[in-house]
């Protein structure tokens, strides 16, 4: 393994700084080869906008996204990809469904788990249309209480709010039951699944999720500056942005056609290229897979983590809940102390802290410090959970 | 006398021109995209050039994947 370097930090092979990448729930850092190829080959080979002629390159472009939708809508089990919106990130596709839904005076239920880009919308809707949230509680696991959810649910519930994952405890979330819960209530129901897209299967042709947000960069391991939106027929949300969409072009007002109604602006073509090229692999691999490579490593991560002395794991004791995020404290350490450590002697890259979930750490009990949190993913190796495993306790 | 009179199909989207464009090739019409000719709309600057004799065909073929669009007879100038 790693030897000591000159500066007291251990190199890898050739000399070269060790990188140890566990923060897989911030955004998976290795891509498969062919995403880079894809990218490369787009800002070279093709390089127009989409839509905007009729030319060769443009109607290349414009295959290449509708390959994208295609692909994704075909992943996600929608059966007609013009439901699927794409945008810059899951923030922008959470920030779409609730600011296009939500109206002046409405209720919203969600979890105590949310991300900040389900809170912060959230709260700027409190102060600007006067809508009123209530949160879900969660069970020490981090695991939503579906009977104290349906007793939240009120005449005036517009939407329910849930992430298939926590990007803290990792715990995976009853999206079918809740699902289920809300067809019965006829309210919407918003799924965010930044955590999980791409590497825990769903299928919404059978779960009946109203919009579902996706990232692109995570488990789906596209390019950064991807994400966006799944929108169910009949779901109506407003636009969340207007401007060109290259159809349409008479009107000075918005076009009413999905998606375009939802995709103003030159969109990102060599990320959506990327992530087209993901999803290739995906297809290929298989979120079945790819699942099962995760829980391999995660129980190692699990097993370790307990054995460690002093170690709290804030979250599900099982892989059988957990899409590959770990969280934890440790007693009478500084865990921000424990990350920089870990980073600076030994290449490990970890998430200290809040992790944009100040609402989750709240539920949870870790507010305000937060946690140590350690995430795998797709390209994550045994070796490195391992490492990790024993700097740790070496400390 | 061979048809010399075509057809353009205008689309709601972009999504929907793109893959018209593909489900027709496919299907093995001669297709040809283009910018809108000005004279029959504005609204659009994706169209699909189709020979006037597939015109049934091709609008079964759009409708199944329920694209939606307008077929506008055209003679070039
Ligand atoms: C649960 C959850 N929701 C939303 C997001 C936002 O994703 P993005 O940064 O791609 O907009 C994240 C990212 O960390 C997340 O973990």
């Amino acid at each position: 393994m790693p030897s000591i370097g000159i500066g007291g930090q251990e190199t890898g092979i050739g000399g070269n700084p060790l990188l140890v990448y566990l923060n897989n729930a911030a955004t998976s850092r290795k891509k498969p080869e062919c995403v880079y190829q894809a990218m490369d080959s787009f800002m070279r080979d093709v390089g127009v906008s989409p839509y905007r002629s009729v030319d060769s390159p443009a109607m290349e472009a414009a295959g290449i996204i509708a390959d994208a939708r295609t692909k994704l809508a075909c992943l996600f089990g929608v059966e007609d990809a013009r439901q699927i919106v794409f945008g810059g990130s899951c923030t922008e596709g959470l920030n779409l469904a609730i600011k296009g839904i939500l109206q002046p005076a409405d209720h919203v239920v969600i979890t105590s788990l949310e991300h900040n880009s389900v809170m912060r919308p959230l709260s700027a809707l409190i102060q600007e249309r006067g809508i009123a949230v209530s949160r879900a509680k969660v069970d020490s696991e981090g695991r939503t209480d579906m009977s104290d959810l349906e007793s939240l649910l009120t005449g005036k519930t517009r939407l329910v709010v849930m992430p298939h994952a926590s990007n803290v405890t990792g715990t995976i979330q009853p999206v079918e039951d809740c699902a289920e819960l809300c067809r019965r209530k006829g309210v919407p129901l918003l799924v965010d699944a930044a955590q999980t897209a791409g590497c825990l299967p769903l299928d919404l042709g059978t779960v009946p999720i109203d919009m579902l947000a996706f990232s692109g960069h995570k488990g789906l391991m596209g390019p950064q500056g991807v994400g966006g939106l799944y929108i169910r027929k009949g779901v109506d949300p407003k636009p969340l942005k207007h401007g060109g969409t290259g159809s349409n072009s008479a009107s000075e007002k918005q076009p009413g056609s999905v998606p375009d109604r939802y995709e103003s602006g030159t969109p990102n073509t060599p990320g959506l290229a990327g992530l087209s090229a993901a999803l290739d692999y995906i297809g290929t691999v298989t979120v079945q897979a790819i699942r099962a490579g995760i829980i391999e490593l995660g129980n190692i991560m699990l097993d370790g983590l307990r054995g460690i002395d002093g170690v709290t794991l804030h979250g599900p004791s099982s892989m059988a809940d957990n899409v590959g995020v770990f969280s934890f404290t440790m007693a009478s350490r500084d865990i921000a102390e424990v990350a920089d450590h870990l980073q600076h002697r030994h290449g490990i890259i970890a998430r200290v802290g809040l992790q944009c979930s100040p609402a989750a750490h709240k539920a949870i009990g870790t507010f305000p410090d937060g946690t140590l949190r350690v995430s795998v993913g797709h390209h994550s190796m045994i070796e490195e959970v391992e490492y990790f495993l024993q700097k740790l306790e070496e400390m | 006398m061979a048809e010399r009179r075509q057809c353009v199909v205008i689309f709601e989207s972009t999504y929907d021109a793109t893959c018209s464009a593909r489900l027709a090739k496919n299907a093995g019409f001669e297709i040809r995209m283009l910018p809108v000719p000005r004279k029959l709309s504005s609204d659009c600057n994706m169209g699909m050039v189709i020979a006037f004799l597939d015109k049934a065909q091709v609008a079964s073929l759009l409708e199944k994947h329920d694209v939606e669009c307008r077929i506008v007879e055209w003679s070039p100038e």
